[in-house]
């Protein structure tokens, strides 16, 4: 009796589990096969702050007037940084549930597509080529991440730099106008010791340091150096560039008093807006934000000459997982979401369009005198480093990062020991 | 059917929904632990066996001593902190004051134990901030400048532990406060006529009647301090560099952020193992202190 009892409650958990785990379906992948008529339920993973729920609806009715049989159920999912969010979808995929059409920056592209986690769209693209709707007018540079081993994974739909944001009323006060293109670091250094005031027990700032992977690399790259070597099997933070830069960071806190110790939960836009700080490193994105506040007092400029000057680029696309029941339906939302009509409905005071003929038409209304430094920097523009370890990578960065901006650490240990990490990790 | 396999069968119904909670979300993780313990397994690929190559990865690991070491400090701060400063909290409202004001100050010190954990510690973590924050706000008017809530190895564990103590102090406040509940009045009515003065009232009649409720809140706080992740992860995201990251916090890392699951699992049991010694120590040393006798 007993024993019996025992086999039914070990039936009754295997059952449970074999509920809880997600049913292999068959894979239509003919290309050839897809019709407008394809009924098809497909999710997408895009977030609210890319894409509100009122500008989603509003792409989705145009998406379904091409094909209404395709009905498209939002999933959101929030991340920490770009890391902890492929982290997430990863889990997703592991867990069973894996969404069919997923919004992925630069940084996570190589890390599923090395892991054939991605549909390659190519055989799509030649029996569709209408769904792309002018493929030719995407940038061809901004897209060419999305293309990997001659393979095409998505079409590009954002992307974004990083030039200097300035409060304009703070500029202002000390008597400074915006610093020309070519302006040097020891110009930067002169603006942030003059941005830095208290009045009245208010205390502002020049710069606010980015503590971002994205936003570091960026002043790495305008001192000759990287996270990376180029073929993104050895870290270069040993490089005596990598420490002088991350010294000078440092140096900005503790020896010249111009930047605010980082804390974890820093918001450099809203303390821009705020007049905590009057210079900060970012992208377009911002943008979004300043119009949210109704915020104008606000100029962008490249950033400052060090040893060189680059910019640096990052960008997304929405490629599509291969393990969808509907390749054909998610090409075409992957395709659409890429296009023109999302690109200027989502695009207009955010990242910056990756269509040429969007970007021209967008950019001119950012409010901001120097807009055109978004524009200029598309076609020199170097993409951010973003190896398939790039969860890893930027974790042990960001570790390291923090002690030398907590002061914990000179920037030459620092840089040494994450070297160190960050090789071992690129040799798994 | 006999009467005994009837009541067996009645027994082993009245059993299985905890049973099967038990084994599909307990011992089915703990034994799914140890198999991955030995293998290589990204969630993505197939797990692969590796034999003992976790093992010697943990015993090699230059990390995993800092945040065992963070783990203990923050076991040696919030434990008193919870079971004493709760047990004074509850005796201060267990007082002869107004019912109005008791239920009041019940909400108080519960309330923050139901907001949301990452709402709060957000609101928290600007009240750090050295340079903009209110504390150090207040602090300057008594001519303390500039704590380094966040960035400084040592003031990031006093961080931690007032954020614990104000959202979670009301767990341990709420349990002292149904003990004391149950203790009959009539005790200390004798007590008091017999000449006891408060001090002997409380060293002879609260804490032995309210041991079984103070060894529950020991180890339910041991246990929960040890496996800390929700404060760390929210105030300080573990920095500045490793200073603050728990032993759980960096599981996490190795099992969500790195994905390998095995060595996330080696770390895992080595955590289960110290709570598991941790707790049976003190159950043997609860025979000595803690009476069940309520009579």
């Amino acid at each position: 009796m007993r024993k019996i009892l025992m086999l039914c409650l070990i039936l009754v958990w295997c059952f449970t589990l074999a509920a809880c785990s997600s049913s292999n379906s068959s894979n239509n992948s003919d290309p050839a096969s897809g019709t407008n008529d394809e009924k098809a339920e497909l999710t997408l993973v895009w977030s609210k702050g890319d894409a509100s729920d009122a500008q989603l609806k509003d792409i989705l009715t145009e998406f379904n007037k091409l094909y209404p049989n395709i009905k498209v159920n939002r999933i959101e999912v929030i991340g920490s940084s770009w890391g902890d969010y492929f982290n997430k979808i990863q889990t997703m995929i592991a867990g069973g549930n894996p969404p069919d059409v997923i919004r992925v920056a630069i940084e996570g592209i190589q890390m599923f597509a090395k892991q054939d986690l991605l549909l390659p769209l190519d055989e799509y693209m030649a029996a569709d080529p209408d769904a792309l709707d002018n493929y030719d007018d995407i940038h061809k540079k901004l897209q060419s991440p999305f293309v990997i081993d001659g393979k095409t994974y998505g079409f590009v739909w954002d992307w974004n730099n990083v030039v200097m944001h300035f409060n304009t009323d703070k500029l202002k006060e000390a008597g400074l106008s915006l610093p020309p293109k070519d302006w040097t670091k020891d110009d930067f250094l002169t603006y942030a010791q003059k941005l830095t005031t208290e009045k009245d027990g208010k205390k502002t700032y020049g710069f606010a340091i980015p503590t971002y992977y994205f936003g570091a690399s960026a002043w790495l790259f305008n001192n000759d150096a990287s996270v990376l070597d180029d073929a993104m099997t050895t870290s270069k933070l040993d490089d005596p560039n990598a420490i002088e830069l991350m010294q000078f960071f440092q140096d900005l806190i503790y020896k010249y008093k111009v930047a605010p110790v980082p804390n974890p939960k820093d918001d450099a836009t809203q303390m821009l807006m705020n007049g905590q700080i009057a210079m900060m490193s970012a992208g377009k994105w911002p943008f979004s934000t300043y119009a949210k506040s109704k915020f104008t007092s606000v100029d962008v400029q490249f950033l400052p000459t060090f040893k060189t000057n680059k910019v640096i680029f990052g960008s997304g696309a929405f490629p599509v997982l291969n393990s969808t029941k509907y390749p054909d339906a998610a090409y075409k939302l992957s395709a659409f979401l890429g296009g023109v009509y999302s690109q200027k409905t989502t695009l207009s005071d955010a990242s910056i369009p990756t269509r040429i003929s969007v970007m021209k038409e967008v950019l001119p209304k950012t409010p901001a005198s120097n807009w055109q430094v978004y524009s200029d920097s598309a076609d020199i523009a170097k993409a951010v480093e973003s190896p398939v370890q790039y969860a890893d990578v930027e974790s042990i960065f960001n570790r390291y990062m923090g002690l030398i901006l907590a002061n914990q650490s000179d920037a030459a240990t620092a840089m040494k020991k994450a070297k160190e990490e960050i090789d071992q990790v690129l040799k798994n | 059917m006999t009467k005994k396999s009837k009541d067996l069968l009645v027994g082993y119904l009245f059993l299985a929904p905890a049973l099967l909670l038990f084994l599909v979300f307990i011992a089915e993780p703990v034994i799914a632990s140890l198999i991955l313990s030995f293998t290589k397994y990204n969630v993505i690929t197939p797990s692969k066996f590796i034999g003992l190559d976790n093992f010697k990865a943990f015993f090699e690991d230059d990390r995993l001593g800092l945040v065992y070491w963070n783990t203990l400090k923050f076991v040696l701060i919030l434990t008193p902190l919870h079971v004493v400063l709760g047990l004074l909290l509850a005796l201060a409202v267990q007082r002869k004051i107004a019912k109005g004001l008791k239920y009041f100050y019940r909400t108080v010190f519960y309330f923050p134990v139901l907001a949301t954990s990452a709402a709060v510690a957000t609101a928290w973590s600007f009240m750090f901030n050295k340079e903009f924050g209110i504390l150090n706000y207040f602090l300057s008017l008594f001519g303390i400048e500039g704590i380094p809530w966040m960035q400084s190895p040592n003031w990031v564990y006093l961080a931690v532990a007032i954020y614990s103590f104000w959202k979670f102090i009301g767990n341990a406040f709420l349990y002292y406060f149904i003990g004391l509940q149950n203790i009959p009045e009539t005790l200390y009515e004798a007590a008091e006529i017999d000449g006891a003065g408060k001090l002997q009232r409380f060293m002879n009649i609260t804490l032995p009647m309210l041991s079984p409720m103070l060894f529950f809140v020991l180890v339910t706080t041991l246990i929960g301090t040890t496996q800390i992740f929700d404060e760390p992860y929210l105030i300080t995201g573990g920095g500045p560099g490793d200073a603050s990251r728990s032993v759980n916090m960096y599981i996490y890392e190795i099992a969500f952020q790195k994905h390998q699951m095995g060595y996330a699992s080696t770390v895992s049991i080595s955590l289960f193992l110290a709570i598991l010694a941790i707790t049976a120590l003190q159950f043997g040393f609860s025979k000595k202190w803690v009476s069940y006798d309520q009579e």
